[in-house]
Formats: C-alpha cells, structure tokens, sequence
C-alpha cells in the first residue's frame, strides 16, 4: 500500500461518510428516542396544534393548542390554516393508504417528508388517498389544514397493508407530542432522511483519491467538487412523496358491474377507433359489449386491465378481446419505467408478484442501473411530472397573466383543456399522427422476433391462467399496422414468421386469433391518425364478420 | 449506441478508465476496437460496410503516393467508393422513384423498384470524412499515412462517427499520431461540455420535438399556430445537433483529442452567409474547400460565381436528405446568400457596417433561416405549399389565438438556456485567463453543471428520440 493510499485526506473522507450514513440510518430513530417519545404523556392521546391565521405567514403560530380525542379538527375562522402533529403507531411492514377528508385542502406529511398536497382548487368536500410504506413503530404525522371559507375540517383515514376498508385515526390513536419545539423536531426527521447523501459523496471522494492515479493530478478539492456537482441535484430534487400511487382504477370497475357486458374489449386508444361498442351490441342481438382503454398503453396495461378491472368486477364475460401490433405481445416492459410507472402502479395493488416477475425479468443490465439511479438515487420519476407542471404552469401564466378581469383561475384549466383537445387524434393528419403516436419498436429500440422465445417471460401465459381459472374465454386480434396508399403495409418476414408462432401458440391452447392485416376492407381510407381508425362503426361490422365463428 | 443512453454513459465511463491506462499506441488500438464495438452496437453487419470504405480508401491514398502515374485513376477508384456507397445507401430509392415518376408523367413505361436497404448511420459522415482524406492526399495537402490503424481510428473515431463533425484528416490525424497527456482543465471543459450537451438534446430539443411535431401533424393549423411550430423547430434542430456535437466533443476533450468546432452561435448570424460560417461548420467548410474552391470559387465571373454557390447548396440539400424537399431548403439558402452579394454591392459600405442595423440584421437573418426551416421539417411538397399559402388574417378555429400563444411561451421558455448559454459563451470570450471576470466564470461552471443534471434529471422529455441529423 503506498503512502497515497494511508493518506489523511482518504481516512477523514471516509470517517465522514461513514458518520453521516450511520446518522442516516440511525437518526430517525435517535429523534424519537430522546425528544419525541419523551415527550409524550401517558394517557393523554391528541393532536398537537399549531394555528396560523395565514398559510403563507406561518411563523410563530397564534396559537398553540391541545385537540384532545375528537374524530376531526377544525378551524372556525375564515383564511386560517393549522398544523396538527401527532405520533402513531404502525403495526406491521407494509404499504398504508393514506386517506384525507377536509374541507378547504390539506397537506400530509410522515417523519419530515411531505406525502400528498391536495388541491386548492376544490373546496368543501375534498379527499385524497395517498400510499406510504411504512415500518413498524413510531411516526410522526403532520397534517396541514387550511381554511380559505367560513369553517373548515379535517380528517384522517387509514387503511393498514391489504386492509381494504379505511379507519378513523381519531385524536384517540396518536399521542400528543408536548413539545413547543415540535416543528423543529420535524424538519430534523427532514434533514435526517437526506444524510445518506453527503455520505456518499464523502465515501465517493475517498474511493476516487484511492483509485486515481497521482499522475491525473487532481486533488481532493477537485475530486469534492466533481462528487458535488455529480450529487448536488439529488439533494435539490423533491424526495418522492408517494410510494405507490393509489388504485385508481375503481370507476372502471363500477362501469363494468353496472353494463355487465358479455364481451370486452382491452386495449389502447387503437381499440377506441375500432369499436363502436353500441353497434357491435346491435349486430351481436343485443349483447351487450364494454371496452377497457388505457391510452397509450401496451402488454403490461392489458394484463393489468384484465386481473384488476374486468375479473376484479365479477361479472363473468363470455369472452375477452385482447388487441396488440407488432411484437408488443412479447414486450412486456414497454411503457412500464420512468414515468410510466406511476400508470402502473395506479392499476396495480400493493402486491403484484406476477408484474414484478416479468418486468424484472426482462431488464437489460443497463436498464436495472438506470432504474436504480432514477428512482433511489436521483428520485426522478417523482420529481420529473412536478418540473414539467412548473413550467407548464409558467407557460399559462404567461398566456393568461394574472391581470383583473383576466380570471386566471378560471380560464388557465380551460385553455389546458383546448390544447388537450386541439391536438386530439380527429385533428390529426393521416401518417404524420405517427409522429406523436407511439411507435411500439421505438419503444425498446429492436423488436424481438421470437416469439417462441420470449412468450414465457411475457404476460401471457399469466393471462392465459386467470382466463381459465375463471372461465372466462379470451380472443386475441391482430390490429393491421396504417397500409400504403397502394395496398397493405410492408411486412418483415421476420414479422411474417412471429405471427405463424403466435397462431400455432394459439391454437394450441384453443384461443381464437385474428390477423386482420391484409384484410382487403381495411385500406388507407379507413384511417384517421397513425393506426387508429377512421369509422369505428364500419370496423366494427367488419370485426363482426370476420369473428362471426368467435361471436356464435 | 444512442449518445443519450444509459449504455452510453457506461461505455464512455469504461473506456476512459482503461484508455488513460495504456501507453500511447495501444491506446489508438483501444479506441479503434472501442469504434468498432459503439458502430456495431445495434447492427454488426454495418461494419462491413464501413471498413470497405475504410480500407478502400486508405489503399487509394497510399496508392496515389506509390505509383504517382495511376494517382488520377486511384482519386477516381476513391470517389466511386465512397460517392457510390453513399448512391447506393441514401439516393438510389429517390432516383429510382423519381425516374419512375416522370416515365409515368411522360406516358412511358413505368416501373416500381426500390431497394429498400437501411441507411447505415452516419454514412454521410465518414464517407466525406475518407473523401476529403484522399482529396488532400491527391492534391499533395495531406501525407498519406502508412499506419492502418491511426487512419482507421481516424474514420472509427466513435465520438464523431455518427454525426461528425466531420473532421479533416490533417486536424485529427497529428492528434492520433502524438502521444495524449490527462490534462485535467481539458477533462473538466470536456464534462462541462458532455453535461450542456445532454441538457440540450434532451431537455431542450426532445421537448420542443413533442410540441413541433404535434404542430405539423395537425390537418388544419392556422398561419400563427404552424409558424409557432416553425419557430419551435428552429430551436428544436439547433439544440438537437448542437447536444450532439457538444457530447462528441466532450467525449472526444475527455480522451485528450479537440474536435473542430461545429456551432459558433448561428441565430445571432448578420446574413445569411454569416450563418453559414456558423452552423454545421464543417460541413459548410468541406463544401467550400471540395466543391465551391474547386469550381472556380468567387473568381468567376458573377453568372459563374452565382452558379457555383447554387451548386454548392444544392448539394448541402441533397446531403442532408434524399427528399425534394432537402433540395428545396438548400437552394433556398443558396438564392439567400445570392441575394445578399446583391445587396452588398447596391448598398452603400457605410450603412452596411453601421453599428446600429446589427441587431436589425440579426434578427432579420434569424427569421430568413426561421422560414428556410419549414422547407427543412416538412417532408411533402405538397403540405409545404399549403403551408405557404395560409394567410396570416384568415379567420381560425375557435381558441386558437389563446392556444398559440401558449404553444409561443412554451417555445420560449424551452430556447431561453440556448439564450443563456449564447450569453455565458459571449463573456467566457471575452474573459482574460486570471482576471476577476474568469475566475468568476471558473467558479459558476460547477453550480451549472450541477443545474444541468438537475435539468437533465428532472426535465427530459419522456420521449426521447434519436438525433435527427443520425438519419442523414
């Protein structure tokens, strides 16, 4: 070991970064350990309230109050907000919901992070869900109310790991922390969550004095700098606040129980233009026929759509339609990263070993590193949706400035809605909707062409498992891709020969398939945008002819 | 390898740590194969294709050196290889098209054929990169050289392989031939470099791509709303070669090489030749030494000069796509720079230096190159007409107005960094090495390369696409 590597510089880097990563993964529980646990009294359950008579002038508070048991706090003066502290308990490992009933907004937060603001827009009866994975043990809650009308009120709900229904978390379940200085105590678990931070730029400079050669001449001050510059955003970045985005999917499944279809549709904004579920209905004698969209959606939606709408609704379809183009069938990680995973985890439950599988089954090296820095170390897809609204949002300020009698509250959602529906898929022009339609092979760079391959790790096999285990028939349809002007469009034999497997897959397995490329009814006129269909009432009868065996 | 991946990132970081621990000519070894393994990434086959035209050129080159008598007819061996694969690669389905188009049109015989093969990326590059090699060698410029490897290397060099610049064999090859030293400023200037570079293809250009090309996908856009969309293109196009160009040059300034510089700020041009001297560099340059000089340059006659620089445009056009439209913006810029040798000659010499038209001028020159852009990012000839005939007071859709000038803030504010960082670009020139104005400047380039990956991180475009000039 040469005298480089003995070198004081490298020991103090690394007693520093080994000193803030112990203080990371200790200190939240040193902060409830000596000041907050302390403080509680036996016997004494409540909230701890801070009132403000402004949101944005919150220092000191004007009062500082005990809320003793009560389901609900209130504010009773008009344009006050207030912070309620309080420390609960969970009980197991797992991912809490998280659910808050107010009236005019509120914000959430757990151990010094923020985990839901709602909206000022809504008034009077405002709820959220908000998902957190919790540990065992102590939390401190914050809750921030504000009151812009005559009286105000919150609450606040939970529902513990694969609990479905919400319970009260009424001034009874937390313990009242007595102490003035609670708010510092707060951001304290802030800062404590951001420690591993410069740990790992300390450790960084140490590995980097070790590793370089002194010919590079660089020193430490260099070295610190690169690790601050390369670190510096992750700590600016917002932390994530949502673990799991929240199920969202529920109204589709009110739909379905209440149309109680015999067969449905699944798929994207490319089943949208084909089916015209009420003609379908009329040529199928009145069946009736539902559609299941997720725009902008492939394989790993599909599978989604299927276990956790149409079987969750219980309403036992005589048959499923599955619609896909290209290889999609065996991509199953396309649009699941990065902003996406949002969508999908507002499709998914708590637990979805069989997603998790396939997805992690099919990253590539690099894509598992990137997942890694975008979403532990960056915390990017978090923070990736807030910058883009900022600027949206600045873009609209500009438009609609905030100038009287302009009412920006009131015309900037409007305007949104206008580009929104400006740039929708009728205003397109044929081909060039390519260009803002997903192509499904940019996606992931090279499609695969073995289908034989890769059907094991995609979804479906999954799908074809919880068909049968519910009786439920599955039809599998082929959309054709936008033909040319002179015919149908060019097929890769590569492509030609996937579909040959698909088929014998299929019929293996006794599951319909239709490839309506090549279909002579379905030339270029019959396109709107990309490949999305111009008459989903002409499509439809056509789907009824070509799947009259499927529909008998 | 796409520059903006992942993968990329992990090949560069890769390679510098193993290529700054070699000895000077194992290092070009290293990054040859390193240059084989970036083209290859996607498509091995594409190597074959390369290094025909690698080999056939450096065995023109040192041919011409070695039997002097045959040097013409090795020139013309080189230009058949590297303009014919270039013909047969990017042109021949557009001649094949067009001339079954006009036998149609002149009631002839017609025919159907393409042949449908890939365009290799960066053909266009490293096929004018050997030609203008053994267009120095021919003229007696340039020594060929002997070591296959450096000039491979040269042709292979994988921060440029893909979209140039297209450097000069007599810039690059000392660079190769010399021993490199780790000079730490340089490495420093070269992530500064890397870091503007990613900011602008991804945050700047794949955004801006989102909304342009919603714009030109509309069926009926208004005159206001398309122009929106032209504007926003004008600044998509210069952050997306510009990323590109400055990641290859970070790429290139971290393994010790300085690549030719290929943007010097072209929307603050005064003219339109001016603009030529500053966007795409060095291609304007090659064009100017390898076809304009060669034709006789300025030293013509007027008929003769004016034929010269249209030939020269034309070409440019031509270069860029094998589409009518390329064609069409070239000669576009062609008649521009005409126009303005007329207009120096018409206009008194005082008022064409005159301080005070210099911001008229730049913005004159801004919206001329503005317009030359729908030519450029309209592919149908037929769809560009329309465009030019939407009238800037016919009644629009309901909203538009209000939806334009939203679509203009966000054009804004997604070309204020290109602003922000003309403006760095403008007082880093000006600072003196040691003075307060530079060490200022030394301080604030780590907060923003920080505010670049902050920006890179929380910014870029969901749908990041490839660079455009990757097609041509």
């Amino acid at each position: 070991m040469t005298a480089r590597r003995l070198s004081p510089a490298i020991l103090i880097w690394t007693a520093l970064g080994l000193g803030f990563l112990a203080l990371w993964w200790w200190g939240q529980a040193l902060v409830f350990r000596l000041a907050l646990l302390p403080s509680v009294e036996e016997g004494k359950p409540g909230w701890m309230v801070e009132s403000f008579t402004n949101e944005f002038l919150r220092r000191p508070p004007w009062r500082v109050a005990f809320a003793p048991a009560s389901d609900r706090l209130h504010l009773d003066k008009h344009d006050t907000s207030l912070s309620a502290y309080g420390i609960w308990r969970a009980s197991r490992p797992g991912l809490y919901r998280f659910l808050v009933i107010c009236d005019d907004y509120a914000d959430l937060g757990l151990d010094g992070r923020s985990v839901g603001s709602m909206s000022p827009a809504q008034q009077a009866y405002n709820l959220d869900e908000f998902t957190v994975r919790l540990e065992p043990g102590p939390h401190l809650i914050k809750l921030d109310l504000h009151n812009a009308g005559e009286k105000g009120y919150a609450a606040l709900l939970v529902a513990e790991p694969d609990q479905l229904d919400h319970e009260m978390v009424s001034g009874r379940a937390v313990a009242f922390p007595d102490l003035s200085n609670v708010h510092n105590w707060w951001l304290m678990l802030g800062w404590v969550r951001m420690l591993w931070l410069p740990g790992l730029a300390c450790l960084c400079v140490a590995a980097l004095i070790i590793l370089l050669p002194r010919a590079a001449g660089l020193g430490w001050p260099a070295l610190a700098t690169a690790c601050l510059v390369l670190l510096a955003p992750a700590a600016l970045i917002p932390p994530p606040t949502l673990d799991k985005a929240p199920f969202s999917d529920r109204g589709i499944i009110e739909k379905l129980q209440l149309e109680q279809p015999r067969y449905v549709f699944i798929g994207n904004s490319i089943v949208e233009s084909q089916v015209d579920t009420k003609r379908l209905s009329e040529l199928l004698g009145g069946a009736k026929v539902s559609t299941v969209i997720t725009y902008g959606g492939f394989t790993a939606y599909d599978y989604l759509m299927f276990k956790n709408v149409v079987l969750a609704a219980d309403i036992h379809p005589k048959q499923v339609f599955f619609v896909f183009r290209g290889t999609t069938l065996t991509q199953p990680t396309l649009r699941t990263e990065g902003e996406f995973r949002k969508i999908i985890e507002s499709m998914s439950h708590e637990r979805e070993d069989r997603l998790d599988q396939v997805l992690e089954g099919r990253h590539t090296w690099a894509q598992r590193v990137e997942a890694w820095l975008g979403e532990r170390v960056f915390t990017v897809s978090a923070s990736r949706e807030q910058a883009r609204s900022w600027l949206d949002q600045a873009a609209l300020f500009l438009a609609i400035p905030p100038l009287p009698g302009n009412k920006p509250q009131k015309w900037r959602p409007r305007l949104k809605a206008a580009v929104n529906a400006r740039f929708g898929l009728a205003m397109l022009r044929g081909a060039a909707g390519d260009l803002v339609e997903a192509d499904p092979a940019a996606d992931n760079g090279r499609p695969d062409y073995d289908f034989a391959g890769n059907v094991e790790y995609s979804f479906l096999p999954a799908i074809i498992e919880l068909a049968k285990a519910r009786s439920v028939g599955l039809v599998f349809m082929r959309a054709q891709e936008r033909p040319g002007p002179k015919g149908p469009p060019p097929q890769d034999p590569r492509l030609t020969r996937y579909m040959e497997q698909v088929r014998a897959y299929m019929a293996e397995r006794g599951i319909p398939f239709h490839d309506f490329t090549g279909d002579p009814e379905l030339p270029l006129s019959m396109y709107a945008s990309g490949d999305h269909i111009a008459d989903p009432r002409r499509y439809s009868e056509i789907l009824h002819r070509r799947l009259q065996g499927v529909f008998r | 390898m796409s520059f903006t991946s992942i993968e990329y990132l992990m090949f560069l970081a890769a390679a510098l740590v193993v290529y700054w621990l070699l000895g000077h000519r194992l290092q070009n070894v290293f990054l040859l194969l390193a240059g084989v393994v970036f083209y290859g990434w996607v498509n091995p086959w594409l190597l074959i294709l390369l290094g025909g035209v690698v080999l056939a050129s450096y065995a023109c080159a040192l041919g011409m050196v070695a039997r002097p008598q045959w040097r013409r007819l090795l020139l013309w061996a080189a230009l058949v290889v590297c303009l014919g694969t270039l013909g047969v690669f990017k042109y021949a389905d557009f001649f094949l098209s067009n001339l079954g188009g006009l036998l149609d049109a002149l009631g002839l015989p017609t025919f159907h054929a393409s042949l449908k093969l890939i365009l290799p990326v960066g053909i266009s590059f490293f096929t004018f990169l050997c030609l203008g090699y053994c267009l120095d060698v021919y003229h007696g410029r340039l020594q060929p050289r002997r070591s296959l490897v450096d000039f491979a290397l040269m042709a292979c060099f994988f921060p440029t392989l893909q979209a140039g610049p297209i450097e000069r064999g007599g810039h690059l090859l000392p660079q190769i031939e010399h021993p490199r030293r780790f000079d730490p400023a340089a490495f420093r200037d070269g992530l500064f470099l890397l870091a503007w570079g990613f900011f602008q293809k991804m945050v700047v250009a794949d955004n801006l791509s989102l909304l342009v090309n919603k714009i030109f996908a509309l069926k009926d856009p208004d005159f206001w709303l398309l122009w929106t969309g032209v504007l926003g293109f004008t600044f998509q196009i210069l952050a997306d070669f510009s990323g590109y160009t400055d990641i290859a040059r970070g790429s290139a300034r971290l393994l010790g090489f300085e690549l030719l510089r290929n943007f010097d700020q072209p929307y603050l041009s005064h003219s339109p030749a001016d603009f030529w001297r500053r966007w795409h560099m060095s291609l304007s340059y090659w064009l100017r030494d390898y076809i304009y000089i060669p034709l006789g340059g300025s030293r013509v006659g007027p008929a003769r000069a004016g034929l010269n620089i249209l030939t020269v445009f034309f070409v440019s056009g031509l270069w860029h796509g094998a589409n009518w439209n390329f064609i069409v913006w070239g000669l576009y810029h062609g008649l521009l720079v005409l126009a303005e040798r007329w207009w120096r000659r018409l206009v008194p010499r005082a008022l064409q230096e005159a301080a005070w038209t210099a911001p008229f001028k730049v913005v004159f020159t801004f919206a001329l190159v503005a317009f030359g852009w729908l030519f450029f990012r309209e592919t149908d000839l037929g769809w560009i007409a329309r465009y030019l005939s939407l009238s800037p007071l016919a009644p629009s859709e309901a909203g538009d107005h209000l939806i334009t000038l939203y679509l203009f803030y966000t054009v804004l504010l997604y070309s204020l960094p290109l602003w922000a960082h003309a403006a760095y670009d403008r007082l880093a020139r000006r600072a003196r090495p040691g003075t307060g104005l530079a060490r200022r400047l030394l301080l604030f380039r780590p907060l923003a390369a920080s505010l670049l990956l902050l920006g890179v991180l929380t910014l870029s475009s969901p749908a990041s696409g490839v660079f455009i000039y990757f097609q041509f």
